[in-house]
């Protein structure tokens, strides 16, 4: 592989943590697709998770698995946590769950805020929107792959597709993304005039290839212009 | 069909409950006194059906004690008004159809019931019905809380509540972000 070096690096450098992530490869072109719906993504980091786990032990009584966490965090907050077992809402934790499932998944985020009790809850008890993840999609003239980000905070990453050119024929590599859609990746192979669609499932390794859409194409003349596609 | 199947074996429970004695007498945590009647009492608590069942009933007034006078009386009123206004069949029928639709919408009396009851209250009644195994009136109540967070901010249910916030500024930050995500917001 090719060190371009830094200025195709910082293309996309959000986070610290990015810069690792991106200098693998040596992206001619960088095109960083990020899959952000509404959600709170990447949020449960490593940090986070400890904290569920930890509020995992007591589940009978989730008051005293946060007053336990809270005892170690400082001696006043103990206090206060001893306050809410006494004159605050003390649910049983079924009906809280019950009445935390009416409402929407939106507002059950929303609501995590109001203590550890019912963030706990709300994690371990109500089902999730799945958090989007990061698709990252490089492309060169000899290769071209698509990673995920599991873990942002962490740098951790996966393949999820690529390809490369044969190094010993000639051959070279032009593929970009078209888009991406509920884990779906739709590629563009511009080897060919008005190039080869194919929606390929990262997860069952099936590719689709598109029927050869009803574009025009004006033969040699149309070098240096590419067709748009949009998927989504 | 189902209409009429259902009226005769409500019938049957009925006359089962009056060849022993109809009603049940239930003591609250303070000692009070309830009468309710036995055939609504097994109908819509699953634990007192069990206690009917399994004879563990005291005609001197079965000890509830964690339930206090006035949820224990709440308790009773629900179950009187729920033999009173709801015809068993309208009863079996929501019962079949709990399956597909989890959570049933209240019905007007329902609604009236929780309505006029105080925020204590309401959170004494759900802790009594989740005692009881009082499916119905836990779905009306939890669907009466539920209905009073909405549209809430965080700050405001805590408030409303009687919640202690005991996050850190720090993780309350964090949350905070991670929900700027979730909203689009910056």
């Amino acid at each position: 592989m090719m060190n371009i070096g830094a200025p195709s690096a910082p293309v996309v450098s959000p986070a610290p943590s990015w810069r690792n992530f991106l200098n693998f490869g040596n992206p001619f072109r960088i095109f960083v697709s990020l899959a952000l719906k509404f959600t709170s993504a990447f949020i449960s980091g490593p940090s986070k998770t400890g904290e569920i786990t930890q509020g995992n032990k007591g589940r009978a009584n989730c008051y005293e698995s946060a007053s336990s966490s809270m005892a170690t965090a400082s001696p006043t907050s103990a206090e206060a946590t001893a306050a809410v077992n006494n004159e605050g809402l003390n649910l049983p934790t079924d009906a809280l769950v019950d009445i935390l499932l009416r409402l929407s998944p939106i507002y059950r985020r929303l609501v995590r805020l109001v203590c550890r009790h019912w963030r706990d809850v709300i994690d371990e008890r109500t089902p999730q929107i799945q958090p989007p993840k990061v698709l990252a999609f490089f492309s060169s003239s000899k290769s071209a792959s698509a990673y995920v980000v599991d873990d942002l905070a962490g740098g951790k990453c996966r393949k999820v597709w690529g390809v490369s050119a044969d190094p010993d024929t000639k051959t070279s590599v032009d593929v970009t993304m078209v888009g991406t859609c509920n884990g779906l990746l739709c590629l563009c192979d511009n080897k060919k005039p008005g190039g080869t669609v194919a929606v390929f499932n990262p997860v069952t390794r099936e590719k689709l290839r598109i029927p050869k859409l009803p574009v025009s194409y004006r033969g040699g003349y149309s070098y240096g212009t590419r067709d748009t596609y949009t998927f989504g | 069909m189902e209409v009429d199947k259902g009226k005769g074996e409500a019938e049957e429970t009925r006359k089962v409950a009056e060849a022993d004695r109809d009603t049940v007498t239930l003591k609250s945590s303070d000692g009070k006194l309830f009468e309710v009647s036995k055939e609504a009492a097994a109908r819509l608590s699953t634990v007192l059906a069990g206690m009917i069942a399994g004879g563990s009933i005291d005609d001197n007034g079965t000890d509830l004690k964690q339930i206090g006078s006035e949820a224990l009386e709440n308790v009773v009123d629900y179950c009187n008004k729920h033999a009173n206004s709801i015809p068993s069949a309208a009863l079996i029928s929501s019962s079949i159809s709990f399956n597909t639709a989890p959570f049933k919408e209240p019905e007007e009396w329902e609604r009236k019931f929780v309505d006029r009851l105080s925020h204590d209250a309401l959170f004494d009644l759900v802790e009594a019905a989740n005692f009881l195994g009082m499916e119905r009136l836990l779905d009306v109540t939890c669907h009466k809380i539920s209905e009073m967070m909405k549209g809430k901010s965080p700050d405001q249910i805590r408030e409303v509540f009687n919640i202690k916030n005991d996050y850190t500024k720090e993780e309350l930050e964090e949350i905070r972000q991670e929900l700027a995500w979730a909203f689009y917001d910056d």
